[in-house]
């Protein structure tokens, strides 16, 4: 995108100030008709404002002239286009030495001076215009496109809070259990209740606890397995030194709905969910999740798809939050299982 | 009426199962865990109405409906599935979301048994005697990519080969199924539908207009422009078919 950028600035560059020559020599020619000199000389001015104010842009970028406010702005550009037109100025001058058409006794007036004076800075002052007008909508259209894919990212957010799916089918569940097995149904309302206060009171942390995030995915595998019954197999292998980090609300709880969506749930004799977490060697939690199933082509992670809703949107969390500490990667485990797993660096928080 | 109720997790099944028991007017003659499982229930016991969970594994409700030849009457049960819902766009359907509330039940079964009675009624003033083929108030399920409509026989008014599928068309609609013209042919009801060729089935309440064609065949306009061409073979059988 930079390399675009420069290339545009100088074809504007030099298509801008090749036109300013052309335009004269034109006029000129009209008028009074012109010599080869007078003409080259001509050419020669245009260059020199090609480079005066590719130096001011320069200056500009240096200086970061952008970030100025208005009234600074405004008195330092004004002071700066006045100099450059007295260098202006005097490189006409010289040109005209260089070229040998100085005339002291016409060309000294100082009615002709103040004029000249004058129309350089006109063309600098429409340039630095011209320029400044460029950055700006370049810049509303880029901060425009950042903020569009922040709310985006917000909204799936959101919409990976609560899965509907999941809380109506356990609420079935739960009303049959009432008369079957009136304990079972008590916890298993407890355990909602849980899934609903996490998800609700999640939503605005970065990072929490480890163990907060695992007991809610515990209480989410209790609840479709209240579902699934014999389908479902869960289990836990979790080192001790995982409690230490702290993890992004959600995600494993997204990743294991997935597990059972996409995995447990297409099975009809079900399958397996395995939780593992384990330390890595450079202070990272490596978190998998193993299920039954097999994925016949890799899921997207970065379409708007519904599959690949949950996954793409995990992704794009982890970057937000750890940059490219974290990792992300799902793939087959032989022909039964498909594991995900998220790498995530202890306390590497990008923002707050 | 007799009921099956389809859906892979044992406490939902259970749960409507209790529901349905509360009404007088249905019984529930059995239960299916998956749809292969649900083919062989409804094919042996010949339900007037299945509730059928969409969500299930391996194979999904509406292809339970794309298997069977006979669709029973169908009340959708879903605990949350708006777009498999928003497929049906065409025809208003039943469904139940889960928990199902009582009433909302009772209310479907009204509605359901309404329509059976309109039906058997005229279904015994069309034909009495063959009861096995499928009549103009007979419905058939289709579904086309991400969209499905139950269609009503009489609202169809061609069927047309295609390869190894059929576009049945009504409405502005044409979607394939995959089955072929033969064998469909069969199924029809002679009095209401007519092998026009080896490409065409017409629906005869559909004609509008009719023209003599090259080689003493015929061309049938039908009522929204489509003509269709009639072979000069069955072109006899259709003019003794349309005349007193």
């Amino acid at each position: 995108m930079t390399m675009n950028k420069e290339r545009l600035y100088w074809i504007l560059q030099i298509l801008g100030w090749g036109g300013f020559a052309f335009v004269i020599i034109f006029l000129a020619s009209l008028s009074s008709g012109m010599s080869a000199i007078q003409i080259w000389a001509f050419v020669v001015l245009a260059i020199f404002n090609l480079i005066s104010t590719h130096f001011l842009r320069y200056i500009v970028k240096t200086y970061n002239w952008f970030k100025l406010k208005i009234p600074q702005l405004l008195f330092q550009s004004l002071l700066s286009l006045l100099a450059l037109s007295c260098v202006n100025l005097v490189a006409q001058i010289l040109i005209n030495v260089a070229f040998g058409i100085l005339d002291p006794i016409e060309d000294f007036r100082i009615l002709l001076i103040l004029a000249n004076l004058f129309q350089a800075f006109l063309f600098y002052a429409v340039w630095f215009l011209l320029y400044f007008l460029f950055h700006f909508l370049d810049n509303y259209n880029t901060s425009l496109k950042y903020e569009a894919k922040i709310n985006e990212i917000r909204l799936n957010h959101l919409k990976s809070q609560l899965n509907p799916h999941f809380i109506f089918n356990a609420l079935n569940s739960v009303r049959a259990l009432v008369d079957e097995d009136p304990v079972k149904a008590k916890t298993a309302i407890t355990r909602i209740s849980n899934m609903l206060r996490f998800s609700l009171m999640m939503d605005k942390k970065q990072t929490i606890d480890f163990a907060e995030e695992l007991n809610t995915v515990k209480d989410y595998l209790e609840l479709e397995s209240i579902r699934f019954e014999e389908r479902l197999q869960i289990r836990y292998l979790v080192e001790d030194e995982a409690y230490s980090y702290k993890i992004p609300p959600m995600m494993l709880q997204t990743i294991a709905e997935n597990a059972v969506k996409h995995g447990i749930s297409n099975l009809v004799k079900g399958g397996l969910i395995e939780i593992k977490c384990r330390e890595g060697l450079n202070d990272d939690l490596y978190i998998q999740v193993k299920n039954s199933g097999h994925l016949d082509q890799a899921p997207s992670l970065k379409s708007k798809g519904d599959a690949g809703h949950g996954l793409s949107n995990t992704v794009q969390r982890l970057k937000l939050i750890y940059g490219t500490y974290a990792s992300f990667r799902i793939f087959n485990s032989g022909n039964q299982f498909v594991i995900t797993e998220i790498k995530i660096p202890k306390q590497k928080v990008k923002f707050e | 009426m007799r009921a099956i109720v389809i859906d892979d997790e044992r406490l939902a099944r259970k749960e409507l199962i209790t529901l349905l028991n509360q009404l007088e007017s249905v019984e529930v003659v059995g239960e299916a865990v998956n749809v292969d499982d649900a083919k062989e229930k409804i094919e042996e016991l010949n339900p007037d109405v299945i509730f059928l969970d969409i969500q299930m594994p391996e194979k999904t409700g509406f292809d339970l409906l794309e298997e069977l030849e006979i669709v029973p009457h169908v009340i959708f049960t879903t605990a949350y599935d708006e777009y498999a819902l928003k497929a049906f766009q065409v025809n208003a359907l039943d469904y139940l979301l889960k928990p199902i509330e009582p009433k909302r039940l009772e209310e479907a079964i009204a509605r359901l048994q309404t329509k059976i009675e309109s039906f058997t009624k005229s279904e015994a003033a069309a034909s009495n005697s063959n009861q096995k083929k499928l009549t103009l108030n007979d419905q058939v399920f289709v579904k086309d990519g991400d969209r499905c409509w139950f269609v009503k026989l009489s609202s169809v008014r061609l069927f047309e080969s295609d390869g190894n599928y059929i576009k049945v068309y009504f409405e502005n609609f044409k979607p394939m199924i995959h089955k072929s013209l033969n064998a469909l042919d069969e199924r029809l009801d002679e009095k209401s539908f007519f092998r026009a060729s080896r490409k065409h089935i017409i629906n005869l309440g559909w004609v509008e207009g009719i023209e003599p064609w090259f080689n003493g065949g015929l061309v049938v306009t039908l009522k929204g422009g489509d003509k269709i061409e009639v072979s000069r073979r069955q072109a006899a059988r259709f003019k003794e078919m349309m005349s007193l």
